[in-house]
């Protein structure tokens, strides 16, 4: 019954080694964070598994405006949501693997927070993947999407329903590790 | 015991280390046009966005955060609200859109127990330490151990004994501390727990802040919408002296001196001087030139004083010039008659009393114990019944009170106070062999009291001597001087009675004797100087 007796010095460090054991805990969460190995902005989204959310009824081609809803045309086929502005940089970075993925699936843009003329400008710049491209001036539809910022990208498959959120550019690692994995399975 | 204690040091070390260790600034990043006008709708507004997080800059809530998301969600709030969507459904929808990740005080899931439970688990484990080091059988084994007793510790009580008698503090207070920390932090928590912790001061500071703004804008506002009012009224009927004086008292409160004092002329020209409005604008005039009372103002002044030498206004303007002038003598005498006509409860007199404080204050000058001021001439019934007359009853009134005091003092004449009291009574009614009759009958009932002698003196050479006050006015200085050699008043008087009576060589000697006597910094060198030279 008798408990070995502590020495009055460990008693003492007990708690203040207990501190500095949670400190270090908590250093290496933070830089496993910033090193971007474990990023918040890739937690699954909750909308995986549930209906694609409202898209926007205008287009940039006003010919799409007759168009309800821009998933209608693709109806039974996978389609990549991607979120994204003329005036953000890793959406530039991002065109050249996404017109690669374009032979693969469906590629529509929905431009957050942008401006017509601007963004005409970018997709004769920098090249146009997209099989059509949806204006959300105000944003809204990003909310609603629940994006953090651009680019984000959205994998809806055959029945409309979300597959997958990644956030951030897509590029060619991105396509051949997670997307066409995703797609091989739809 | 002494184990128990390095763990509770080692605990508050650990605990110092967190504090230190967290960052606690946080700021409001919401901009005014963003804010709702209706400030419950506003206060719901701020509450939800406390709680959301901010996902780009992630360790802030959106109400804190200057990202572009974050405000956009601030407005998606508010815009929820307006739609007069309840707070959990405005909570949920955002929760299904970006997940639980989005409140930062997560829900209780499945994912989340660690989080949760973690907290109650350490509380638990240090019961659980407590509980063993307190076990007797640790405790006894530690005794047998450390002291060279060979006495058998046979119970826990015997053991908690010794160590009371130690020099470590006794076990029931140790517990009773470990829960009251705990009882403590508990409260602390279920009040103000949350992850807008930090922020919280602030945000009632803004409110509060944000609120008395307002008020003293609408204030503000609301003045002068009374004084434009009040001013087309008085245009209106020119002839109403009640619409002038309400539009110098709406200008007085939009502090517009200009129109106030136009207004003021306007009624004592249609009053025909009477004195409750001269002296109200001696009053708007002094305000208007800071406080200070000016020679036009004074002018006013001594001409109600001259029809009504108790005019509330009036006394305490003739005591701010005096003031000005230094004469702080005069200055406590006139508050002092001021504080006397008025009722325990007006509203100036704790100014009043303040003032003479400071006067005496500044001029050196000893008062009366506060029993012998604070005593009232009049009791209160009294007081309600000269409210309630005329002027001229009031006066009348007020002289038979006073006389009725004076028969009262002749038959018992040791009464100083009663003697003081009637001093100040007879001061106020300005009969001059009445106020000396009494200063006299003080000086007896205080025989041995060179101040009582120095009143009389101030009183008879005050103003205009009449030359058969002179040889009353040398007795007294007489004895006086008797009662305090050593005091420069006596030279002072001396030589002032001395030029009276036409003897100029002798003021002349008196006063220069003084003026080697008193300190270079005395501020009576310049006046005895400029009225020596006058005398050659």
């Amino acid at each position: 019954m008798t408990m070995p007796r502590l020495s009055t010095r460990t008693l003492f460090l007990l708690p203040v080694a207990g501190f500095f054991v949670l400190g270090i805990i908590f250093i290496i969460a933070i830089s496993a964070n910033l090193s971007g190995t474990s990023k918040t902005q890739n937690l699954p989204s909750i909308l995986v598994g549930k209906p694609a959310p409202e898209l926007p009824s205008r287009g940039l081609d006003t010919r799409l405006n007759d168009i309800s809803d821009p998933l209608a045309s693709y109806a039974g086929t996978p389609v990549l949501i991607n979120f994204m502005a003329s005036w953000c940089a890793p959406c530039r970075a991002e065109i050249p693997a996404l017109e690669m993925l374009a032979d693969d699936v469906v590629i529509i843009a929905i431009a957050y927070k942008d401006r017509e003329e601007d963004l005409r400008q970018f997709l004769s710049e920098y090249g146009n993947p997209y099989r059509s491209v949806w204006l959300d001036m105000d944003g809204a539809i990003g909310r609603k999407w629940g994006i953090y910022g651009v680019p984000e990208s959205f994998l809806i498959d055959r029945d409309g329903i979300v597959r997958l959120r990644h956030a951030g550019p897509v590029f060619a690692d991105t396509i051949k590790e997670i997307l066409i994995p995703e797609l091989e399975q739809m | 015991m002494a184990g128990m204690r390095l763990v509770f040091y080692g605990l508050s070390f650990a605990i110092w280390l967190i504090i230190v260790a967290l960052p606690v600034s946080h700021l409001h990043a919401i901009s005014p046009e963003e804010q709702l006008s209706d400030p419950v709708l506003e206060e719901r507004a701020r509450m939800l966005s406390g709680q959301l997080r901010c996902l780009v800059c992630q360790n802030q809530s959106i109400e804190d955060s200057d990202a572009e998301l974050a405000q956009d969600l601030r407005r998606e709030v508010r815009s929820q609200i307006l739609d007069g969507k309840a707070d959990s459904l405005i909570l949920e929808d955002l929760r299904n859109r970006y997940g639980d990740y989005i409140l930062l005080n997560p829900p209780f899931s499945a994912a989340t127990y660690l989080l949760w439970g973690a907290p109650i688990c350490i509380v638990i484990f240090g019961f659980a330490l407590f509980w063993i080091y307190r076990r007797p059988s640790y405790q006894s084994a530690k005794q047998s151990l450390s002291e060279a007793s060979d006495m058998p510790h046979t119970n826990y009580a015997d053991t908690a004994a010794s160590d009371s008698t130690g020099t470590t503090p006794p076990a029931i207070m140790m517990i009773g501390l470990v829960v009251l920390i705990l009882i403590i932090s508990t409260t602390l928590y279920s009040q103000f727990g949350s992850p807008e912790l930090p922020a919280k001061p602030l945000d009632g500071r803004a409110d509060e802040i944000a609120n008395a703004l307002n008020a003293q804008t609408q204030e503000i506002q609301h003045r002068a919408d009374a004084l434009k009012a009040a001013k087309q009224t008085a245009e209106a009927h020119p002839d109403s002296v009640d619409n002038w004086l309400a539009l110098a008292m709406a200008a007085a409160r939009a502090q517009n001196s200009d129109i106030e004092i136009e207004a003021l002329r306007t009624a004592l020209e249609l009053t025909d001087n009477n004195i409750s409005v001269t002296s109200m604008l001696a009053e708007a005039m002094t305000r208007k030139a800071d406080g200070l009372v000016t020679l036009r103002v004074r002018a006013l002044i001594d001409e109600v004083l001259s029809k009504n030498p108790e005019e509330p206004r009036a006394l305490y303007l003739s005591g701010l010039a005096a003031f000005q002038d230094e004469a702080y003598g005069l200055a406590i005498e006139r508050w002092q008659t001021l504080r006397q006509i008025s009722t325990a409860d007006a509203p100036w007199r704790e100014l009043v009393d303040e003032n003479i404080q400071q006067a005496a204050n500044a001029g050196g000058i000893n008062l009366p114990p506060p029993e012998n001021t604070a005593a009232p001439l009049l009791s209160a019934e009294q007081m309600e019944a000269v409210a309630s007359m005329s002027a001229e009853e009031q006066q009348a009134f007020i002289i038979s009170m006073v006389d009725q005091l004076e028969d009262r003092l002749i038959d018992s004449p040791d009464d100083i106070s009663g003697w003081q009291r009637l001093v100040r009574a007879r001061k106020q009614l300005g009969d001059r062999v009445a106020i000396l009759r009494a200063l006299e009958g003080a000086a007896k009932a205080d025989q041995n009291n060179p101040a009582s002698y120095l009143e009389i003196l101030e009183f008879l050479l005050s103003e205009q001597i009449m030359p058969a006050n002179l040889p009353q006015a040398e007795t007294v200085l007489a004895r006086f001087r008797q009662l305090a050699p050593d005091r420069l008043e006596g030279l002072f008087f001396a030589g002032h009675i001395a030029q009276l009576r036409g003897d100029t060589q002798n003021a002349i000697a008196k006063w220069q004797k003084l003026l080697s006597q008193l300190d270079k910094d005395s501020p009576l060198i310049p006046l005895l100087t400029s009225r020596l030279e006058a005398l050659r």
